[in-house]
């Protein structure tokens, strides 16, 4: 990956990851999932995760497992709604990209 | 470097941070390292270094951490934090957060920081003179008893001074009240033999010269030198109560 991306992409990449767990997903997870779409490092998503609780757009709870604690996140109704914007924004985003960037390749071609 | 080596020093580099900000971030990056399982060795690595994880916890307490950041093809990377140079990263300026259990002895860390004020040496010019009056007396008896000898040659010293200094007075009174006496007899004694009677009150006259001599040098002696012997005395006292400082 050649394009830098700023932290609303992060953002997005996040809340995306962890709309898909209805009973939500902690943090090793969290990181791994994203793996599967972008490079990331395992020290990326503490403060990514801080921003988003203090925003509000996710929620934590504690569940026991093997004897101790371990925290998930969970995505919340204005988690939610910021997801759909990205969504919504980032469609329209890389739609005006790939169409800029494939008409110059048609040329070219 | 093992899991538990990684947190303990995390635990440390943090330790001056509010704590519910601390055990937030310690809480964490347990849980990340357990998660990680047979990973965890591979995932403390990629960290890079306590200090690191530690840099960026800092920076996003400061609110700092969304304008230095930056999403590269090698993940997401902020140039402040890059090894090996999160060191010089400047100290963000915490938020002022005081922590109520400060006593409970584990934030003894956090005072480290050469944050505790220093007092100020108490003194006191009165307390010093108590110190030494209360010094001299609780000496005296030693100084008597082992040093009886030395106070008896102290105190000769001290009668010797004492007449030395009482001399002249001494003797311009006498040689006044010897010339006077002098001159009354001889005046007295013309009435029987006039030659005698003149040389004794020749003899006073002379002896009274000596006396009023001996005024002047007693008035300088003591209006002027005396003065200036006790001053220098004093000064040298006082000197020793206050400390050097005042030496030239």
């Amino acid at each position: 990956m050649v394009f830098n991306t700023g932290a609303a992409l992060l953002d997005a990449i996040v809340l995306a990851v962890v709309s898909r767990n209805l009973e939500g997903t902690y943090g090793y997870k969290i990181t791994q999932d994203m793996k599967g779409a972008i490079e990331v490092s395992e020290s990326t998503l503490y403060p990514v995760l801080r921003r988003l609780l203090k925003e509000e757009c996710l929620a934590v709870y504690d569940l026991a497992i093997d004897g101790r604690n371990r925290r998930y996140y969970r995505i919340t109704e204005k988690g939610r709604t910021q997801l759909n914007l990205y969504r919504s924004e980032w469609a329209i985003y890389s739609g005006k990209i790939s169409r800029i960037l494939e008409e110059l390749s048609d040329e070219q071609g | 470097m093992s899991r538990d080596e990684f947190l303990r020093q995390l635990e440390y580099l943090l330790s001056d941070i509010p704590e519910y900000e601390r055990e937030d971030a310690l809480d964490y990056y347990r849980d990340y390292l357990e998660e990680a399982g047979e990973d965890a060795d591979q995932v403390i690595k990629e960290f890079g270094s306590p200090e690191r994880i530690a840099s960026i916890v800092r920076s996003d307490l400061a609110g700092s951490l969304e304008e230095g950041g930056g999403f590269t093809e090698r993940g997401y990377e902020d140039e402040r934090f890059r090894d090996p140079n999160y060191q010089v990263v400047t100290r963000l300026d915490l938020p002022e957060v005081k922590e109520a259990a400060t006593e409970d002895g584990r934030d003894g860390q956090a005072a480290r920081g050469g944050e505790k004020k220093r007092n100020a040496p108490f003194t006191s010019r009165t307390l010093k003179v108590i110190l030494w009056i209360i010094l001299i007396f609780m000496a005296a008896p030693m100084l008597v008893g082992a040093g009886g000898v030395a106070w008896g040659i102290t105190v000769g010293i001290l009668g010797l001074l004492v007449a030395a200094v009482a001399f002249l007075g001494v003797l311009t009174l006498v040689l006044f009240l010897c010339g006077i006496a002098m001159c009354v007899v001889g005046i007295i004694s013309m009435t029987g033999w006039i030659p005698g009677g003149l040389l004794i009150s020749g003899a006073g006259v002379a002896v009274t010269g000596l006396g009023i001599i001996s005024l002047i040098a007693s008035c300088s002696f003591y209006g002027k030198f005396l003065p200036w012997l006790i001053r220098k005395v004093v000064d040298g006292i006082s000197r020793l109560v206050h400390g050097r400082r005042e030496t030239v």
